[in-house]
Protein backbone atom coordinates (compact mmCIF):
# COMPACT_ATOMS: atom_id res chain seq x y z
CA UNK A 1 0.00 0.00 0.00
CA UNK A 2 2.81 2.40 1.08
CA UNK A 3 4.82 1.31 -2.07
CA UNK A 4 1.57 2.57 -4.13
CA UNK A 5 1.00 5.69 -2.89
CA UNK A 6 5.20 6.17 -3.16
CA UNK A 7 4.57 5.22 -6.74
CA UNK A 8 1.32 7.25 -7.22
CA UNK A 9 3.31 10.41 -5.77
CA UNK A 10 5.73 10.39 -7.89
CA UNK A 11 3.41 10.06 -11.26
CA UNK A 12 1.83 13.44 -9.94
CA UNK A 13 4.62 15.02 -9.35
CA UNK A 14 6.04 14.21 -12.97
CA UNK A 15 2.94 15.27 -14.17
CA UNK A 16 2.17 18.43 -12.83
CA UNK A 17 6.05 19.38 -13.96
CA UNK A 18 5.46 19.55 -17.26
CA UNK A 19 3.80 23.21 -17.18
CA UNK A 20 1.08 23.44 -18.91
CA UNK A 21 2.09 26.16 -21.40
CA UNK A 22 -0.01 28.83 -22.62
CA UNK A 23 -0.74 29.47 -25.93
CA UNK A 24 -0.97 33.45 -27.10
CA UNK A 25 -3.37 35.13 -29.48
CA UNK A 26 -2.95 34.30 -33.62
CA UNK A 27 -1.39 37.93 -34.64
CA UNK A 28 -2.67 40.32 -36.86
CA UNK A 29 -1.48 39.95 -40.73
CA UNK A 30 1.46 43.18 -41.23
CA UNK A 31 0.58 45.63 -42.93
CA UNK A 32 3.38 45.54 -45.55
CA UNK A 33 3.05 44.40 -49.24
CA UNK A 34 5.29 42.92 -51.82
CA UNK A 35 7.71 45.32 -53.13
CA UNK A 36 7.61 45.38 -57.39
CA UNK A 37 10.49 42.96 -58.60
CA UNK A 38 13.37 44.21 -60.54
CA UNK A 39 13.10 42.25 -64.18
CA UNK A 40 14.92 42.43 -67.71
CA UNK A 41 18.30 42.33 -65.61
CA UNK A 42 21.04 42.94 -68.22
CA UNK A 43 25.10 43.05 -67.89
CA UNK A 44 27.90 44.18 -70.18
CA UNK A 45 31.25 44.14 -69.91
CA UNK A 46 33.12 47.21 -70.96
CA UNK A 47 36.21 46.09 -69.61
CA UNK A 48 38.00 43.16 -67.73
CA UNK A 49 36.06 43.20 -64.81
CA UNK A 50 33.95 45.92 -65.02
CA UNK A 51 30.53 44.69 -65.53
CA UNK A 52 27.51 47.16 -65.86
CA UNK A 53 24.08 45.72 -65.08
CA UNK A 54 20.69 47.65 -65.76
CA UNK A 55 17.16 46.37 -65.32
CA UNK A 56 13.66 48.04 -65.27
CA UNK A 57 11.35 48.03 -62.67
CA UNK A 58 7.32 48.58 -62.82
CA UNK A 59 6.80 50.95 -60.44
CA UNK A 60 9.54 53.34 -59.08
CA UNK A 61 7.89 55.63 -57.07
CA UNK A 62 7.44 52.70 -54.40
CA UNK A 63 11.11 51.36 -54.32
CA UNK A 64 13.72 53.17 -52.18
CA UNK A 65 16.62 51.78 -53.44
CA UNK A 66 18.35 48.64 -55.12
CA UNK A 67 20.73 46.16 -53.50
CA UNK A 68 22.72 44.01 -55.87
CA UNK A 69 24.75 40.73 -55.17
CA UNK A 70 26.88 38.51 -56.27
CA UNK A 71 25.16 35.04 -55.97
CA UNK A 72 27.91 32.13 -55.40
CA UNK A 73 26.36 28.83 -54.23
CA UNK A 74 23.13 30.00 -54.19
CA UNK A 75 24.22 32.29 -51.36
CA UNK A 76 23.94 36.15 -52.09
CA UNK A 77 26.56 38.23 -51.32
CA UNK A 78 25.42 42.15 -51.42
CA UNK A 79 28.15 44.15 -53.11
CA UNK A 80 26.46 47.28 -53.43
CA UNK A 81 23.40 49.56 -53.15
CA UNK A 82 21.67 51.70 -56.09
CA UNK A 83 19.41 54.55 -56.06
CA UNK A 84 18.80 54.31 -59.64
CA UNK A 85 18.31 51.21 -62.04
CA UNK A 86 21.80 51.25 -62.75
CA UNK A 87 25.16 49.90 -60.73
CA UNK A 88 28.71 49.47 -62.12
CA UNK A 89 30.36 46.54 -60.41
CA UNK A 90 34.38 45.08 -60.32
CA UNK A 91 35.72 42.51 -59.15
CA UNK A 92 39.54 41.93 -58.42
CA UNK A 93 39.92 39.34 -59.99
CA UNK A 94 38.60 37.61 -63.42
CA UNK A 95 35.74 35.27 -62.70
CA UNK A 96 34.22 32.92 -65.04
CA UNK A 97 30.14 32.88 -65.10
CA UNK A 98 29.69 35.54 -62.51
CA UNK A 99 25.72 35.19 -61.03
CA UNK A 100 24.52 38.65 -60.24
CA UNK A 101 21.43 39.50 -58.27
CA UNK A 102 19.70 42.76 -57.87
CA UNK A 103 16.61 43.37 -55.54
CA UNK A 104 14.45 45.73 -54.48
CA UNK A 105 13.81 47.62 -51.16
CA UNK A 106 10.22 48.96 -50.81
CA UNK A 107 9.68 52.31 -48.67
CA UNK A 108 8.68 50.02 -46.26
CA UNK A 109 12.08 48.41 -46.16
CA UNK A 110 10.61 45.34 -47.36
CA UNK A 111 12.99 43.67 -49.70
CA UNK A 112 11.70 41.80 -53.16
CA UNK A 113 12.63 38.64 -54.94
CA UNK A 114 16.51 38.35 -57.00
CA UNK A 115 16.37 39.40 -60.55
CA UNK A 116 19.27 37.26 -61.81
CA UNK A 117 21.60 37.22 -64.00
CA UNK A 118 25.19 35.94 -65.70
CA UNK A 119 27.65 38.14 -66.65
CA UNK A 120 29.35 37.77 -70.10
CA UNK B 1 -14.08 27.31 -18.74
CA UNK B 2 -12.12 24.66 -18.99
CA UNK B 3 -10.56 24.79 -15.59
CA UNK B 4 -14.28 24.96 -14.55
CA UNK B 5 -15.50 21.59 -15.87
CA UNK B 6 -12.02 20.10 -14.69
CA UNK B 7 -12.94 20.98 -11.22
CA UNK B 8 -16.56 19.95 -11.44
CA UNK B 9 -16.03 16.22 -13.08
CA UNK B 10 -13.03 15.94 -9.77
CA UNK B 11 -16.05 17.61 -7.61
CA UNK B 12 -18.36 15.07 -8.99
CA UNK B 13 -15.78 11.92 -8.06
CA UNK B 14 -15.27 12.89 -4.92
CA UNK B 15 -18.92 13.15 -4.39
CA UNK B 16 -19.45 9.79 -5.31
CA UNK B 17 -16.36 8.79 -3.14
CA UNK B 18 -17.84 9.98 -0.10
CA UNK B 19 -21.33 8.94 -0.51
CA UNK B 20 -20.14 5.46 -1.24
CA UNK B 21 -17.24 5.19 1.56
CA UNK B 22 -20.22 6.94 4.18
CA UNK B 23 -22.25 3.78 3.74
CA UNK B 24 -19.64 1.30 3.00
CA UNK B 25 -18.15 -0.65 5.41
CA UNK B 26 -14.56 -1.04 6.33
CA UNK B 27 -13.36 -3.43 3.64
CA UNK B 28 -15.66 -2.03 0.68
CA UNK B 29 -14.13 1.46 2.53
CA UNK B 30 -10.78 -0.30 2.02
CA UNK B 31 -11.65 -0.95 -2.00
CA UNK B 32 -12.45 2.86 -2.71
CA UNK B 33 -9.25 4.28 -1.35
CA UNK B 34 -7.58 1.43 -3.14
CA UNK B 35 -9.44 2.36 -6.43
CA UNK B 36 -8.89 6.17 -5.66
CA UNK B 37 -5.09 5.74 -5.56
CA UNK B 38 -5.04 3.53 -8.22
CA UNK B 39 -7.55 2.53 -10.28
CA UNK B 40 -8.59 -1.23 -10.82
CA UNK B 41 -6.87 -2.10 -7.34
CA UNK B 42 -10.38 -2.06 -4.52
CA UNK B 43 -11.94 -4.30 -7.77
CA UNK B 44 -8.74 -6.86 -7.08
CA UNK B 45 -9.20 -6.64 -3.04
CA UNK B 46 -13.00 -7.24 -4.29
CA UNK B 47 -11.84 -10.27 -5.92
CA UNK B 48 -12.86 -8.93 -9.51
CA UNK B 49 -9.69 -9.71 -11.43
CA UNK B 50 -10.76 -9.14 -14.88
CA UNK B 51 -12.21 -6.02 -13.95
CA UNK B 52 -9.53 -4.99 -12.11
CA UNK B 53 -6.99 -5.67 -15.37
CA UNK B 54 -9.07 -3.79 -17.59
CA UNK B 55 -9.59 -0.59 -15.25
CA UNK B 56 -5.94 -0.45 -14.25
CA UNK B 57 -5.10 -0.96 -18.20
CA UNK B 58 -7.24 1.30 -19.18
CA UNK B 59 -6.04 3.55 -16.64
CA UNK B 60 -2.33 3.52 -17.89
CA UNK B 61 -3.22 4.10 -21.35
CA UNK B 62 -5.04 7.32 -21.19
CA UNK B 63 -2.40 8.48 -17.73
CA UNK B 64 0.23 7.57 -20.44
CA UNK B 65 -1.73 9.14 -23.23
CA UNK B 66 -2.49 12.63 -21.59
CA UNK B 67 1.03 12.81 -20.59
CA UNK B 68 2.41 12.46 -23.75
CA UNK B 69 0.35 14.30 -25.55
CA UNK B 70 0.26 17.36 -23.02
CA UNK B 71 4.22 17.21 -23.77
CA UNK B 72 3.23 17.31 -27.43
CA UNK B 73 0.78 19.82 -27.05
CA UNK B 74 3.71 22.12 -25.04
CA UNK B 75 6.36 21.43 -27.52
CA UNK B 76 3.74 22.72 -30.49
CA UNK B 77 2.92 25.95 -28.11
CA UNK B 78 6.11 27.15 -27.50
CA UNK B 79 6.85 27.00 -31.48
CA UNK B 80 3.78 28.76 -32.64
CA UNK B 81 4.64 31.34 -29.79
CA UNK B 82 8.80 31.49 -31.08
CA UNK B 83 7.31 31.89 -34.57
CA UNK B 84 4.55 34.69 -33.44
CA UNK B 85 7.51 36.65 -31.50
CA UNK B 86 9.58 36.74 -34.91
CA UNK B 87 6.80 37.60 -37.15
CA UNK B 88 6.19 40.49 -34.75
CA UNK B 89 9.54 41.26 -34.18
CA UNK B 90 9.42 42.09 -37.97
CA UNK B 91 6.94 45.39 -37.29
CA UNK B 92 9.60 47.08 -34.99
CA UNK B 93 12.74 45.91 -37.35
CA UNK B 94 11.24 47.26 -40.69
CA UNK B 95 10.52 50.60 -38.56
CA UNK B 96 14.22 50.60 -37.41
CA UNK B 97 15.34 50.70 -41.55
CA UNK B 98 16.45 47.14 -41.43
CA UNK B 99 15.92 45.04 -44.83
CA UNK B 100 13.68 42.18 -44.46
CA UNK B 101 12.92 40.18 -47.60
CA UNK B 102 9.24 39.87 -47.90
CA UNK B 103 9.75 36.09 -48.76
CA UNK B 104 11.06 35.67 -45.35
CA UNK B 105 8.16 37.55 -43.58
CA UNK B 106 5.75 35.27 -45.72
CA UNK B 107 7.51 32.48 -44.88
CA UNK B 108 7.44 32.89 -41.27
CA UNK B 109 3.47 33.48 -41.01
CA UNK B 110 3.22 30.50 -42.85
CA UNK B 111 5.00 28.32 -40.54
CA UNK B 112 3.43 30.13 -37.65
CA UNK B 113 -0.15 29.27 -39.02
CA UNK B 114 1.05 25.52 -39.34
CA UNK B 115 2.06 25.79 -36.23
CA UNK B 116 -1.05 27.03 -34.76
CA UNK B 117 -2.88 24.23 -36.63
CA UNK B 118 -0.59 21.74 -35.00
CA UNK B 119 -0.91 23.20 -31.34
CA UNK B 120 -5.05 22.93 -31.71
CA UNK B 121 -4.83 19.28 -33.33
CA UNK B 122 -2.22 18.33 -30.05
CA UNK B 123 -4.68 20.49 -27.62
CA UNK B 124 -7.72 18.50 -29.26
CA UNK B 125 -6.07 15.31 -28.27
CA UNK B 126 -4.57 16.45 -25.06
CA UNK B 127 -8.35 16.80 -23.90
CA UNK B 128 -9.57 13.96 -25.65
CA UNK B 129 -6.90 11.72 -23.67
CA UNK B 130 -8.07 13.91 -20.56
CA UNK B 131 -11.52 12.79 -20.84
CA UNK B 132 -10.80 9.45 -21.26
CA UNK B 133 -8.89 9.01 -18.12
CA UNK B 134 -11.24 11.17 -16.01
CA UNK B 135 -14.04 8.79 -17.15
CA UNK B 136 -12.01 6.06 -16.66
CA UNK B 137 -11.37 6.84 -13.60
CA UNK B 138 -14.80 8.05 -12.11
CA UNK B 139 -16.08 4.62 -14.18
CA UNK B 140 -13.63 2.86 -11.79
CA UNK B 141 -14.53 4.37 -8.46
CA UNK B 142 -18.33 4.06 -9.31
CA UNK B 143 -17.86 0.48 -9.63
CA UNK B 144 -15.75 -0.27 -6.75
CA UNK B 145 -18.51 1.40 -4.71
CA UNK B 146 -21.48 -0.45 -6.40
CA UNK B 147 -19.75 -3.74 -6.52
CA UNK B 148 -20.04 -6.33 -4.22
CA UNK B 149 -17.16 -8.28 -2.82
CA UNK B 150 -16.67 -11.62 -4.48
CA UNK B 151 -17.17 -14.65 -1.83
CA UNK B 152 -16.58 -17.07 -4.66
CA UNK B 153 -20.02 -18.83 -3.09
CA UNK B 154 -21.56 -18.47 -6.72
CA UNK B 155 -21.65 -21.72 -8.62
CA UNK B 156 -19.71 -20.34 -11.81
CA UNK B 157 -20.16 -22.00 -15.35
CA UNK B 158 -17.28 -23.18 -16.77
CA UNK B 159 -15.53 -20.66 -18.96
CA UNK B 160 -15.69 -22.94 -21.77
CA UNK B 161 -18.54 -25.83 -22.63
CA UNK B 162 -20.20 -27.92 -25.20
CA UNK B 163 -23.11 -28.90 -25.57
CA UNK B 164 -25.47 -31.33 -27.55
CA UNK B 165 -28.71 -29.74 -29.17
CA UNK B 166 -30.18 -32.92 -31.91
CA UNK B 167 -27.85 -33.28 -34.20
CA UNK B 168 -25.98 -30.29 -33.46
CA UNK B 169 -23.09 -30.02 -30.99
CA UNK B 170 -23.15 -25.92 -29.82
CA UNK B 171 -19.70 -24.92 -28.56
CA UNK B 172 -19.72 -21.95 -26.19
CA UNK B 173 -17.72 -19.29 -24.23
CA UNK B 174 -18.85 -17.29 -20.92
CA UNK B 175 -16.73 -14.43 -19.65
CA UNK B 176 -17.27 -13.45 -15.90
CA UNK B 177 -17.22 -9.61 -14.79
Amino acid sequence: MKRTIVILGLVAVAFTSFSCEERQDFPQLLDVSAPPGPFNLTITSPAPQQYDLAWEISDPAAVKLYRVYIVSLGMPQLVGTSDTTTFLAQTVLPIQGIVFGVSAVSTENVESDLATAVAP
Amino acid sequence: MRVRWFHGWIGSIAFAVLCGASTASAAETGAIIRSLLLPGSGQAQQGHYTKAAIFAGAAVVTGVGLVLSQVHYNQAVQRFNGLRETYIGYEAQLQNDTVIPYSEITGTYTDMQDAYDDSETRENWRNTFMVAFIVTYAANLVDVILSERDTGERQREAPVGMELRGNDIRLYGTLHF
